[in-house]
C-alpha cells in the first residue's frame, strides 16, 4: 500500500520535475557549455573548450559594472529593511479591515508588471515629468533625476519593499505573545523587550527577505535599463547587450554563470545562517 | 515603539508604493502629449488612441494568450505535484519542493538566455524551429508559474482533513471519484488562487520574456518597455493603466477567495521562494 502510494506520488510529481529539468536545468547546463567557447564579437561557437570568456570578465568594463551592481543591491537591501521594518511592525499589530487594506496595498504592486512601475518612476523623475514640471511651475530651475543611480536606487527600493515587509511580518506574526508578556513580567522594559526578544526573532524573516532582495536587485533589468541607462550600467544590462548587440554569446553565458553562482551562494548562505540560528535558539 | 510613529512610517511606505502607479494613471488622462502641472483638464483620447497602436494591441493579446496557456499547463502539472507533496508520504518532500520552487530565484534574463540557446541548439540538432513561435515563451512561463500553483494548492490541501478522503474510500468511492469529488473540491480555493497568481505572474513578466519575444510573440510588458524606451506618449500610459486596474482587481479577488491575504502565506520568509507554511515541519 505504502509503496504503491509512493510510486503514484512519484508519477504525479514527474511532469513538474520534468519541466524544471528541461526548461531550467538543461538550459543552464547549456550556458556552461557555451561559456567554454572562445569569446568575441559574433563568436562562431566553435573551438575550445577554454576559459577565456571567464577571464575576459576580469577586464573593463565588467569589474566596475559588477561593483556598481553590488553597491546598488546592497543599498537597496539596507533601504528596504529600514523602511520595511516599521511597516511590518505596524502591519503585524493591525487587525481586521485595516490589515486587509494594508495587505492589499502591499500585494497589489507585486501583481503589476515591473515595466509599468518603472515607467511610473520615469514619469515622476524626468525633467519633463512630475518633478521637473512642478519645479518649472514654481519658477524654479527645471531638474530631474532620470538616468542617475539615485533613480535606479529609488525604483529598486520601491519594487522590493513589499517583499521585505511580507518577510518581516511573517516572522513577527509567529512571535508568541506569551513570550513578550514573560519578558515584561520578568521586569524588562518595553524597549528592552523589543531589542532582546522581538528583533532577534525577526532574524529569519530578515535573512530570507534580505537574500531575496539582494538577489532580485542583482538580477533586475527593467529598472536599471529604463531609469539608469548609460549612467548606471549593471551586470545584467551588460549580459543583454552582449547577446543582442555584440553577439558575444560565450561572454554572455560566462557572465550569466557568474551571476547564477553568486546568487546561489547568497541564497544558500542565508538559508544556512537561518537554519543554524534557529537550531541554536530552539535546540532542534 | 509608539504606534503613532509606526503608523507614520507605514503611511510613508504605502505612499511610496502608490506613487509610480498613480503617476501612470494621471498621465494616461492628460489632455495633451506633454505632462502638465497643474493639469489643464482630463481626456480619454489616449485610450481611444490605443486602437492605432498595433504593437501594444498585439502585445496585449499575446500576453493574454500566453498567460492562459501557461496557467492551464501549470495547473495540469502543478496540481498533481501538490497532491504528491501533501498526500504522497514521499521521502525527501522538502527537497522536491525546493527543486520545484527554485526557478523563482533564478535571474529572469539569464533563464531567458538559456531557453533561447536551447531553442537554437534544438533547431540545429533536429531541425525543429521554435523561433518565432510561442513555444519558448510558454515553456519559460510554465516554469515560473508552476511554483505558484504548487504552493497555493499544497497549502490548501494541507489545511483540509485527509480523513474525509479515507471516509469516502471506506464508503466505496474509487480513487478517482475520491480525487474529483472530495480532494480537489476541498482544495478549490487554493486552485483558484494559484491559477490567478500564475496568470498574473505570466502576464506581467518582463525579464524572462525579453530575449524570447520577437515579432508576433512580443508580449505586452516587452511592447511597453520598447515604447517607453523610445518615445513619451500617454497611449503607453493608457494601456499601462489598464494593467494596473487588472492587478488591483486580481489582488481584491485573491483577497476574496482566500479570505484576508495572510502575510504568512506569501512568505514564510523569503518573499517568494519560501516553503508554504503548511508544508513546514512543525517546530
Amino acid at each position: 500500500m505504502d509503496r504503491s502510494r509512493r510510486r503514484v506520488a512519484g508519477l504525479l510529481l514527474l511532469p513538474a520535475l520534468l519541466v524544471v529539468a528541461v526548461v531550467a536545468a538543461a538550459p543552464i547546463g547549456l550556458l556552461f557549455r557555451v561559456a567554454l567557447y572562445p569569446p568575441g564579437p559574433v563568436a562562431p561557437l566553435t573551438g575550445g573548450p577554454e576559459l577565456d570568456s571567464f577571464a575576459g570578465l576580469l577586464s573593463a568594463p565588467y569589474p566596475s559594472v559588477a561593483l556598481r551592481t553590488l553597491r546598488l543591491s546592497l543599498l537597496t537591501t539596507v533601504l528596504v529593511t529600514l523602511l520595511g521594518f516599521p511597516v511590518a511592525l505596524f502591519l503585524s499589530r493591525s487587525r481586521g479591515l485595516s490589515r486587509r487594506i494594508q495587505t492589499l496595498l502591499i500585494v497589489s504592486p507585486l501583481l503589476m508588471s515591473v515595466v509599468v512601475r518603472a515607467y511610473g518612476w520615469m514619469l515622476i523623475l524626468g525633467r519633463q515629468g512630475f518633478v521637473g514640471e512642478t519645479l518649472a511651475a514654481l519658477s524654479l530651475p527645471r531638474a530631474g533625476l532620470l538616468h542617475t543611480e539615485t533613480a535606479v536606487l529609488l525604483a529598486l527600493t520601491e519594487s522590493f519593499l513589499p517583499f521585505m515587509i511580507l518577510a518581516l511580518a511573517a516572522s513577527l506574526d509567529r512571535i508568541d505573545p506569551d513570550l513578550l508578556a514573560a519578558a515584561r513580567g520578568l521586569g524588562a522594559s518595553s524597549a528592552r523587550t523589543f531589542l532582546a526578544v522581538v528583533v532577534p526573532l525577526t532574524l529569519p524573516g530578515f535573512l530570507a527577505g534580505a537574500s531575496f532582495v539582494l538577489v532580485g536587485s542583482l538580477s533586475a533589468y527593467a529598472i536599471p535599463a529604463l531609469l539608469g541607462g548609460a549612467a548606471a550600467r549593471t551586470f545584467v544590462m551588460e549580459i543583454y547587450e552582449l547577446v543582442t548587440i555584440s553577439f558575444d554569446w560565450p561572454t554572455a553565458a560566462a557572465a550569466s554563470i557568474v551571476l547564477l553562482l553568486f546568487a546561489s551562494a547568497l541564497l544558500g548562505g542565508a538559508a544556512l545562517l537561518s537554519r543554524r540560528r534557529s537550531a541554536r535558539t530552539f535546540g532542534t | 515603539m509608539p504606534r503613532i510613529a509606526l503608523g507614520a512610517a507605514a503611511a510613508v511606505a504605502y505612499a511610496v508604493l502608490l506613487l509610480a502607479p498613480l503617476a501612470v494613471i494621471v498621465y494616461s488622462v492628460s489632455p495633451g502629449a506633454a505632462l502638465e502641472i497643474p493639469p489643464s483638464g482630463a481626456s480619454l483620447r489616449w485610450y481611444a488612441g490605443l486602437a492605432d497602436q498595433p504593437r501594444l494591441i498585439s502585445g496585449l493579446f499575446t500576453s493574454l494568450l500566453l498567460g492562459a496557456v501557461a496557467t492551464g499547463a501549470a495547473l495540469v502539472t502543478g496540481i498533481p505535484a501538490a497532491l504528491a507533496l501533501t498526500r504522497g508520504s514521499l521521502p525527501g518532500r522538502e527537497a522536491f519542493l525546493a527543486v520545484l520552487l527554485s526557478p523563482l530565484s533564478l535571474p529572469g534574463l539569464v533563464l531567458g538566455l538559456g531557453v533561447l540557446t536551447s531553442a537554437a541548439v534544438l533547431a540545429n540538432a533536429t531541425g525543429i524551429q521554435t523561433a518565432g513561435t510561442l513555444l519558448p515563451l510558454v515553456a519559460a512561463h510554465l516554469l515560473i508559474t508552476i511554483p505558484w500553483v504548487v504552493r497555493s494548492v499544497a497549502a490548501s490541501l494541507e489545511s483540509t482533513d485527509p480523513a474525509l478522503e479515507d471516509q469516502a474510500r471506506s464508503l466505496g468511492a474509487g480513487p478517482f471519484a475520491t480525487l474529483f469529488l472530495v480532494t480537489l473540491p476541498s482544495a478549490r480555493a487554493g486552485i483558484v488562487a494559484g491559477a490567478l497568481s500564475a496568470f498574473v505572474i505570466s502576464f506581467g513578466n518582463f525579464a524572462l520574456s525579453l530575449l524570447l519575444a520577437s515579432g508576433r510573440t512580443v508580449t505586452l510588458p516587452v511592447a511597453i518597455y520598447e515604447a517607453v524606451d523610445r518615445y513619451q506618449d500617454p497611449t503607453v500610459a493608457a494601456v499601462s493603466t489598464l494593467t494596473i486596474a487588472a492587478a488591483v482587481a486580481a489582488a481584491v479577488l485573491t483577497d476574496r477567495i482566500s479570505g484576508p491575504l495572510k502575510t504568512r502565506d506569501s512568505s514564510s520568509g523569503s518573499g517568494r521562494q519560501a516553503d508554504p507554511p503548511a508544508l513546514e515541519p512543525n517546530r
